[in-house]
Formats: C-alpha cells, structure tokens, sequence
C-alpha cells in the first residue's frame, strides 16, 4: 500500500495576508526547553512568580540552542534563564523554522488610547498568534518555540482633558480667564521672559505640556532624588499646568523634591530642594507644600528654611508658598513670602472664600496674617475642582478617581488627568501672575510684587475658610481684607496694569532712565486701576 | 527623621540631612528668632566656614548641595552618616550629635539636622 503522501499545511487565512508590511530584520525570543517539561507557550499556563522556576532552562541546554541559533544564521542579542533574544531577516527564520513569515494588520490601542491598527508578524503554522513552532526542525530538542516580538505603544495620556459634568475649571482657559489673565495675554503680557521654578514631586512632560508648546527646562534633582523623567505622585506636574495658564510663556524650572512615606507620595528634605531652586537663580520660585506649624518655636530644620527663604528674597526672588488646607502653613506664615490661600469660583462667577483653604494669624512672626491673596480653590470635602494633568497611574490619578463628585473626581485610574485644587493650586495661579508682572516691569522686587498682588485683588467677602487647628475654628470672609482670604483674589489683568504704571514712574525704571511719568500721575492712574476712592485719598 | 529614595534591595538607602553653620556675626540660630530677607545678613556664616564644611563632607562620600541663608544639603547612604557620625540612624533621628566630627568642623556648624515631612502638599493638596 503505497505510503499516503504527507500533505503541507494549507495556507490559511492570515498567511494569504501576504509578505507585505515584513520589516527587515525581525526580534523574537526563542524559549529553550522548560526544566518543568511545558512549554511557557501552552496558552492555559499562568506563569507567575510562583510558578516561574518551572519555566527556566537547563543552562546546557541554553548554550547549545544559542550555538544552533548563531550557526543558523540569527543574531544573538540576549540570553537569559528563560528566553534567547534574536534577531534576523524573515528569510533565517522561514530557513531555519521551516515556515512562513507573514504579516498581518489587527487593531489595537496606541497612544493616547487611540484604536488604530498596527502591523503583526505571525507564522501560520500555529495557532498561538506570533509563535513559531520548531517542531520538525534541528532545534526541536533544544527550543519549546519562538515568540515573535509584537509593536508596543507607549500608553500616553490624551492632551484633551475628559469631560465631567460637575462644575469644575479647565486648564488653560478657565483658570486664565478666572484669574483675569486672558486680558494680560491680550495686551502681549504673557509670563515671556521670566523663569520659575517649582519645588515639588517632580514634573511628567505630559502631550498637554507639549502640544501647548510650554517650556519647561529637564528637572532638576534635589539632594537624594532620583528619576528626573518621573512623577510618581503627580502633584507638581499636576499643579505646574495652574502656572502655564496664567503665564504660558514662562519657562517652568522643575525641582523634584524627595519622596518617601509608605506610599512614597510624601515630600522630604525640601529644604535642601528649595535651596537647588534658589541656586538656579529664577525670577520666582512656587512651592504648593508646607508644615503645620501653630505656634514657635522653629525646630533647627525649620528655621534652615526659613534663612533659605529669607535669603532668596533679599537676592530679588519672588517666593510664594501655598497656605495650607486646615493647616497653620509653614513657610506661608514667613513674612518675605507671598502666601496663597483660596476662593472660590462658583459656575455664576460668584466668589466666596474656599472653606478647604486656610486662613489665620501667625503666632510665630509678628503682626503676619495668612493669605496674602488667594488663587482658585475648590471646596470640601476634598477640592476637586480644577482638572489637571499629571503621569498616568501615579499616585493622585489613581487615588482621585473612585467614587462620584464631590468625593471623587470620576476620571479613570490612568488616564492621567485628575481633578484636584487645594492651595497647592493657588501657589502656581499667583506665581503665574507674578510672572506677567515680571515681564511687565521687570526690575519690580519680591516687595514690590506682593503690594501690586494685594492692592489689585478681588474682594471676597462670602463665606469662611477652613478650621486651622490650634489657632481657630473657622473664620468668615468680610469686605475688604480680611484674614480668611487676604486681600481676595489674584487679577492678573489690573496687577500687570499697575505694574506697568509702576514701571513708567518715577521709582520704577531700572538703571536710572528718564520717568514717564510723574508721580501725581503714578497716583492718579494707580487709583484709576485699583478703583481706589480718589476724594478718600486726595 | 531620615527619609530615603527607594534603593536597591541590598544598597544602603540615601538620605539627606540640612547642615546648618554657625553665623559670622557670633549670634545663636534661636527657635524663636525671625530671621528674614531684612536681617539674613546677620545669620550668614563666614565664607570661609561654608567652604571648609562642605570640602569636609564631600571629601567623606556626601554629595553636597549649594549653600543658601544658613545651611546645604548633605546627601548619601545611610551607612556614610552613620560611619561620619559615628551613630546608628533611625526612623526618629533628627539632630545628629557633632562629637565624632573634627573640632574644625565642630567650631563652625551650628547643628547637622534631618526634616520631618510636609504636612500638606502631594498628599493633601
């Protein structure tokens, strides 16, 4: 009885896809025989850190199958206990496996989660998408299979922000436009000059930083850090987007201060951080984070940084610091800085102050009460109310996403946007309109600045701040300045008018220039912009 | 209260600690002092001083950060401070005792200091 001829395989489906689309030089990861005796390729393992150590290769065995492999042709890349990584033309594989390299197109997810199609290679011969089988061939012996590498996709987030139906703000244009910045941008006012730095968890260069076109120089390290690409808590790439929508011309300065805790979502050894900010010698320098401090005396650590800070505003830094949420914050309470508590912005523009921010007087420092002015904050319980941007999967984006608004911010846990505020917000929104400021008058000094902040804000004389343990159990907001919310809030537009005014006097130019302006005049229009009572002052 | 970056599993942890130096004009760093942009003069330590400090310490393994107002950063494995210092660190050590360090050194620093963490910031915005 005549033998029956072995048939070949028909091609199937997706070998009738075709060569086209077969790259040059194809990688792979060949699978020397497992010392379990199955294949990491059976579909129904899982392979664990449990079950692993059955997947490793005799080490014998693995040098034998990398000498067949180079002697076939294939370039050697990597070895390790449980895969050879290869690399060749489709021509050594098809040789040396006796099969065909086809390539086929199957839809998948790239980035920003867009669904498009990406090409595959894939042998027909099996049925597990992109392995090769060896069955039949020299290397049956010493090889399980051969997986051929697939594209990957770095997942990165969309520059679009997710919509929410809750209110909350959007960066750039509602926090600009709250801030009345959009009318300093228009007058050419854009933050275009000015450098400032950030000290805080790190910044992640994120499509919404990127696609805008904002600056930002490579982070820089602060004693003990490390992973100048990373933020793993998301909190300063996050708060960095409130900078670039008040001055998007800036040139951000991201300092990545120490993380640690049991989350690692905690910073550490700012000050040695503040101090690498301070040496970079930028026009501002914003810091959305502090300790709680009610009453004196400074610990050593403490007044280190208090000298620092001091020491950064007697160079001409502009320093600004969050308030602090129900906290009595340290250094806010410093006296050289410019502390940023919080209003906030109802859906029919009506201010009140944000009762998630603090306010207080200063038992350490003599006749000093915190704010200043005050940015965009939202309200209890956990202010979120401005949507930001940050690394996908870090801290915040995963920790703010369960639940509904108001006690969670219902974004998915790695889309990399988060909707949060706090006064870690205000810092960054103040420290953008000290930044206009700069670019209005430049030689204008840290003073200088906190008096145009304070003479052009918005009264707000609606609602309380926050309980601040140890000094008080709440404290309403009246108008004018008040201890809740400083002098109100930041409007950039006015701030950068006054500062223009400032700059055409008598006392403003830089380097001895002739004044444009006489000093009645520097009254007059001061008034004009600030609506001050003329007949009250006159 | 010494905090590390995440290491390998085997390398000591690195921390980092604020060495404060002792002011030119003779005046102590005092709890309740208010020192700020108009005084910092009075608290600046002698150049000189600065200078030998950090020589010191970077010549022992630290990485040293710049000298702003009273104090710099001092960087490395916890088993660097604890060979220059001559104490074991723990989770609750701030201050570190000056005895072990030499006396030119012990003239001019103040007082080497770990910082406990921020109360608000990354995780309570």
């Amino acid at each position: 009885m005549a033998k029956k001829r072995a048939r070949k395989p028909r091609p199937t489906r997706r070998a009738r896809a075709g060569r086209p689309g077969v790259p040059p030089r194809i990688y792979a990861q060949a699978s020397p025989c497992s010392i379990g005796g199955v294949s990491m390729f059976e579909g129904r393992q899982r392979i664990n850190a449990r079950t692993v150590g059955r997947y490793l290769s005799d080490a014998d065995l693995t040098k034998a199958a990398v000498d067949r492999l180079r002697q076939a042709g294939f370039d050697i890349l990597q070895v390790t206990a449980l895969t050879i990584n290869i690399a060749g033309p489709a021509r050594t594989y098809e040789r040396a496996f006796k099969t065909t390299i086809v390539a086929e197109e199957r839809q998948t997810m790239k980035e920003g989660g867009r669904k498009d199609k990406a090409t595959f290679l894939d042998s027909p011969d099996t049925k597990i998408k992109g392995l090769i089988s060896t069955r039949g061939t020299v290397f049956e012996d010493v090889l399980e299979g051969v997986a051929l590498e697939e594209p990957r996709y770095l997942f990165a987030p969309s520059m679009f922000a997710p919509p929410k139906s809750y209110w909350h703000l959007r960066v750039p244009a509602d926090v600009s436009l709250a801030c009345n910045a959009d009318r300093a941008h228009r007058d050419g006012i854009t933050g275009r000059g000015v450098q400032v730095a950030m000290v805080d968890s790190g910044w992640y260069r994120h499509p919404f930083f990127v696609h805008r076109g904002y600056r930002a120089a490579p982070v820089v390290l602060g004693p003990a850090t490390s992973d100048p690409l990373k933020d793993e808590v998301g909190h300063g790439t996050g708060e960095s987007a409130n900078i670039f929508a008040v001055a998007p011309d800036v040139e951000l300065l991201p300092v990545k201060a120490l993380l640690a805790g049991s989350l690692g979502t905690v910073l550490v050894n700012t000050t040695g951080a503040f101090n690498a900010a301070v040496a970079l010698n930028p026009d501002i320098i914003t810091c959305s984070w502090g300790f709680h401090i009610p009453a004196g005396p400074l610990s050593a650590a403490e007044q280190a940084l208090a000298a620092a800070v001091a020491a950064a505003v007697a160079s001409g830094i502009t320093v600004i610091f969050s308030a602090g949420n129900g906290h009595a914050g340290f250094p806010a309470q410093h006296p050289d800085v410019i502390a940023a508590g919080g209003a906030f912005m109802d859906q029919d523009e009506t201010l009140q102050a944000s009762d998630y921010s603090s306010g207080f007087s200063s038992n350490i420092y003599s006749n000093r009460a915190v704010p200043d002015v005050c940015g965009l904050v939202g309200m209890r319980p956990k202010a979120i109310y401005i949507m930001l941007p940050l690394e996908p999967e870090d801290a915040i984006d995963v920790s703010n996403a369960p639940g509904t608004h108001p006690d969670g911010d219902e974004t998915a846990t790695d889309d990399g946007w988060a909707a949060f505020s706090g006064t870690s917000a205000a810092a960054p929104q103040i420290a953008g309109v000290a930044a206009l400021l700069k670019q209005a008058c430049p030689g204008l000094g840290p003073t200088a600045v906190k008096d145009i902040l304070i003479r052009t804000a918005r009264d707000v004389s609606a609602g309380s701040c926050n309980t601040v343990p140890g000094i008080h159990t709440g404290l309403a907001a009246a108008a004018g300045p008040d201890v809740a919310t400083g002098a109100g809030l930041v409007d950039a537009h006015k701030a950068t008018l006054l500062a223009k005014v400032h700059c055409l006097g008598p006392s403003g130019p830089p380097g001895g220039t002739q004044a444009a302006l006489s000093a009645t005049d520097v009254r007059t229009l001061e008034r004009l912009i600030t609506g001050a009572d003329l007949d009250a002052e006159s | 209260m010494p905090r590390s970056s995440s290491g390998g599993k085997n390398a000591s942890p690195i921390v980092s600690a604020q060495v404060l130096l002792r002011p030119a004009s003779g005046r102590r760093i005092g709890g309740r002092d208010e020192i700020t942009s108009q005084n910092i003069r009075e608290y600046a330590p002698p150049a000189e001083a600065a200078a030998l400090a950090r020589k010191t310490f970077e010549a022992d393994g630290f990485d040293v950060g710049p000298t702003v107002g009273v104090s710099f950063s001092i960087a490395a494995p916890v088993s660097t401070f604890e060979r220059v210092f001559k104490t074991p660190i723990e989770r609750s050590t701030l201050e570190l005792p000056l005895d072990a360090l030499p006396e030119s050194l012990r003239r001019v620093i103040e007082t080497v200091t770990f910082e406990r963490p921020v109360d608000f910031g990354p995780t309570s915005y």
